[in-house]
């Protein structure tokens, strides 16, 4: 069973990411903002993450390259909202495997994990 | 003035008329596609596009005679040129004229059918295009787009490909592209990018990371790679990468080979922008190689590329014709012919079916002695090439769902200008295919929708302003295979469906208590909206609208096999997505027995099945039920829905074990109660009888292995009915 780390400010997304992933076979361990996600990530070695760009307290971006340079194998899928292209430019040449623009397909997000796990 | 006749006369045959109007309306539709493109990204590669579509439609027109046509196309033509060449920059005024011009030629197209004259006018509509080349509101014309999309190399570069050549490593060059609009393109070039860098060591780079972190390109990425896998194993890792779509991948040398014959290619095409820019050459340059002795020692290599010069810094063709290549027929083929393949293909596997059972009987009567295991053999053989005979002429009627895309930014653009939205449209998955049968057909709800989406989902840009948003809402609008079916989502980042006001409607409209109501989960109120007492109310519109002939929406996909759902955020957005069978004629199925008829369930619709002796049945509120995963699932018992008037009298398969198969249509659920599960087979369906009419429960006929018919179960009406049921006895 692989692990996917849920990282969003926003504690709906987190409910739903986590539903739709625990359904699917996933195990799921969440954080809130960037700073816990490195912290998540060091303790609990998700498979891969799944992480909003836009957050307090370290933004997505901060936490991806953080993330890397501890394993720089990690798999990062960055959540983002629509319109912020450049920012996802930066992420995905900071090393995101690939990106997800919120809200959501399922589908979508079901198939970036496989393929990134794949 | 001299009176025209009513009736046009032009140079046309009969039967050329269809393939004149298949031509006519995929230039037209070219044309309106590239027009809206201007607005966004008036590239060389758009201009392009739309100078040729109004350039051969001139040719047409010219061809049959039509004059009036003609002349309108020639002044676009003209216009596009002008834009080509920087003159006239393309607003959205200049827009506003194309797509008037458009609508004109789409008013002389359907002239072409009815040969009677339409009286358009056209005179306006040309003033208006000469007053755009030659007027005084000339618009200014900006700086003009660095083309980022070819490839001039340095003299460095030249270099370092030469020596990995000699060292006899494997150097791809790959061009890559996202369609204009597919969201934040940049980032999926730049996936393209980073996942090269994973197959190997990047040498070129165009456009470079830093012009996408800047979001300058040309939705194209040129790459040369020295790679440390082979050329297969890099393609795939391009496929991964969403939204990508590969132009080309191959070994280096040989694209320069064949460079060669492509000089004088398509003397209509305009020839590239000269992109030589200062302290770069185009390489192979024939003096490079013969002045320079750092790489003396590869001459033997080099001359053979040496001589292609003059072409290297010509494109190959463009990315914009190459994203289309999917939709360009090589051999016209009528519908009516496809569907005789296909029904013909239908009636083979009938056949395959028969012809399996009959040697399984032989296989139990004599055994497997020689000729019976010839039989076997040729059996399996036989089933074998019939499958794949079905999926070819399946995939020949195939066609990529941009066929129904491409229509859908024009609708949007009319809609929102009508209601003062902005709007901007991200297509995705255009080239997904699926049965044309089924693009004709599920036309009409996907307007639907989209209208609904642009008219009531997305605010008005003030309104996003005071929520905090972009003025601009964007629609998103995508297509998918996902587990044998098609699915395709329209997805607003709009207000969202609020569950709380439909909770009150339905409740006000008396469909629900409001205990009920408030019983509702979210998505089970945002469901409502596809209720037909719902959708026709003026209630409606205060919430956001929705609802205005969904329930048309959802009959017309259910109709087709298929189902819609709605998923709806408050001030985040609503998607709506539509899941479709791949085709209508053949479709995988559960054979199960009834007493003693058989019945087809689509394994589309089945979740499950367990044997009735595994679960226990227990009643609530008259209705029986079982437990299955952690919710209460109603049961639908076939043995008494289909009431089968021989039942008694009537010689029963005395083998039975009663078994519940779980079937699922939108987000309910249902267990159907069968005597006896035979097995799983694709059949071909039929249609019932027009004389026979609508039977409650079934949805068409098909003709089994030995010769009998089966009925196939209409699953959303049986859930429906059992629902009906869980009404009346009050099921919670």
């Amino acid at each position: 069973m692989s692990k996917v780390m849920i990282v969003d400010d926003a504690q709906f997304m987190r409910v739903r990411l986590s539903k739709l992933l625990t359904r699917n076979g996933y195990e799921v361990v969440e954080a809130e903002n960037g700073e816990q996600a490195v912290k998540v990530f060091k303790s609990a070695s998700p498979d891969v993450v799944l992480m909003d760009i836009t957050m307090p307290h370290k933004d997505g971006l901060e936490a991806l390259s953080e993330i890397r340079e501890f394993d720089s194998k990690a798999k990062v899928i960055m959540l983002t909202a629509l319109g912020q292209e450049s920012m996802i430019v930066q992420a995905v040449q900071a090393g995101a495997k690939d990106y997800v623009v919120k809200p959501f397909n399922p589908k979508r997000v079901m198939s970036a994990l496989e393929k990134v796990l794949g | 003035m001299e009176e025209e006749s009513k009736f046009f006369d032009f140079d046309l045959e009969e039967d050329e008329l269809d393939i004149l109007m298949e031509d006519v309306n995929e230039l037209l539709q070219d044309l309106e596609t590239g027009i809206l493109q201007l607005e966004e990204k008036a590239d060389v590669e758009v201009i392009g596009v739309i100078f040729r579509s109004a350039h051969t439609l001139k040719a047409l027109a010219g061809t049959i005679g039509h004059y009036q046509m003609a002349e309108l196309t020639h002044a676009m033509e003209n216009l596009f040129e002008a834009m080509r060449d920087g003159v006239i920059k393309p607003t959205a005024e200049v827009a506003d004229d194309l797509l008037d011009a458009l609508d004109t030629l789409k008013i002389q197209r359907d002239e072409i059918f009815t040969r009677e004259r339409s009286g358009v006018d056209v005179d306006t509509i040309l003033e208006q295009i000469h007053d755009l080349m030659h007027g005084e509101k000339k618009p200014v014309v900006q700086e003009k787009e660095v083309s980022g999309g070819d490839h001039p190399l340095t003299s460095e570069q030249v270099v370092q490909i030469e020596q990995y050549l000699q060292a006899r490593r494997v150097v791809l060059e790959a061009k890559v592209f996202v369609a204009p609009n597919t969201f934040a393109p940049a980032a999926r070039l730049s996936q393209a990018a980073m996942a090269a860098m994973d197959a190997g060591t990047v040498i070129v780079q165009d456009p470079t990371m830093d012009d996408l972190a800047n979001i300058k390109h040309d939705n194209k990425l040129y790459l040369i790679v020295v790679a440390d896998e082979e050329l297969e194993d890099v393609k795939k890792i391009l496929e991964e990468v969403v939204d990508l779509t590969i132009d080309y991948i191959r070994p280096y040398r040989e694209e320069e080979i064949e460079s060669r014959f492509e000089d004088d290619e398509d003397e209509e095409e305009f020839e590239d922008e000269e992109i030589d820019t200062l302290g770069q050459i185009s390489i192979p340059d024939t003096e490079y190689f013969t002045e320079t002795p750092v790489v003396s020692p590869s001459q033997k290599v080099v001359p053979v590329s040496g001589k292609t010069t003059p072409s290297r810094t010509k494109s190959k063709r463009r990315p914009s014709r190459d994203a289309k290549i999917a939709k360009d027929k090589t051999v016209r083929i009528s519908v009516e012919r496809l569907d005789n393949l296909m029904n013909l293909v239908g009636e083979l596997v009938t056949d395959r079916n028969r012809l399996v059972q009959v040697e399984s009987v032989l296989r139990a009567q004599y055994g497997k002695e020689g000729d019976i295991s010839q039989l076997t053999e040729m059996t399996t053989h036989f089933g074998r090439v019939i499958d794949q005979l079905q999926e070819e002429v399946m995939r020949a009627r195939m066609l990529p769902i941009a066929h129904l895309f491409d229509k859908v930014p024009r609708v949007v653009r009319d809609v929102a200008r009508a209601v003062g939205k902005q709007v901007r449209m991200v297509v995705e998955g255009e080239a997904t295919e699926l049965d044309r049968s089924l693009i004709e057909v599920i036309n009409d709800p996907l307007v639907h929708l989209i209208r609904n989406a642009v008219d009531h989902g997305i605010e008005t840009p003030e309104d996003r302003i005071d929520s905090g948003k972009e003025p601009t809402g964007i629609l998103c609008l995508s297509a998918d295979h996902v587990e044998g079916q098609i699915q395709i989502t329209i997805q607003d980042d709009g207000k969202g469906i609020d569950p709380n006001t439909i909770r009150n409607v339905v409740v006000k409209k008396g469909i629900l208590t409001e205990e009920e109501a408030n019983q509702l989960d979210d998505e089970d109120a945002i469901d409502f909206i596809f209720r037909p007492n719902l959708s026709s109310s003026d209630t409606v519109t205060e919430y956001s609208g929705r609802g205005v002939g969904l329930d048309v929406v959802r009959t017309s996909i259910e109709q087709l096999s298929g189902s819609v759902v709605v998923e709806s955020q408050i001030g985040v957005g609503t998607i709506f997505s539509v899941t479709l069978p791949l085709t209508l004629a053949i479709v995988d199925a559960m054979l199960v027995k009834v007493r003693n008829t058989v019945y087809a369930i689509p394994l589309s619709s089945i979740i499950e099945s367990l044997y009735l002796s595994e679960v226990t049945i227990s009643t609530v509120r008259k209705q029986p039920t079982i437990r299955w995963r952690d919710s209460i699932l109603p049961l639908l018992d076939l043995r008494k829905f289909f009431d089968h008037p021989r039942m008694k009298h009537g010689k029963v398969d005395i083998v039975v074990k009663p078994a519940v198969v779980t079937v699922t249509w939108g987000k309910l659920k249902v267990g159907l109660v069968v005597d006896k599960i035979i097995g799983n087979q694709g059949i071909v369906v039929k249609s019932l009888s027009p004389v026979i009419g609508e039977i409650p429960g079934l949805s068409g006929a098909a003709i089994l292995g030995d010769g009998s018919i089966c009925l196939i179960l209409d699953i959303p009406g049986l859930i429906n009915s059992a629902l009906q049921f869980r009404k009346q006895g009050g099921f919670a």
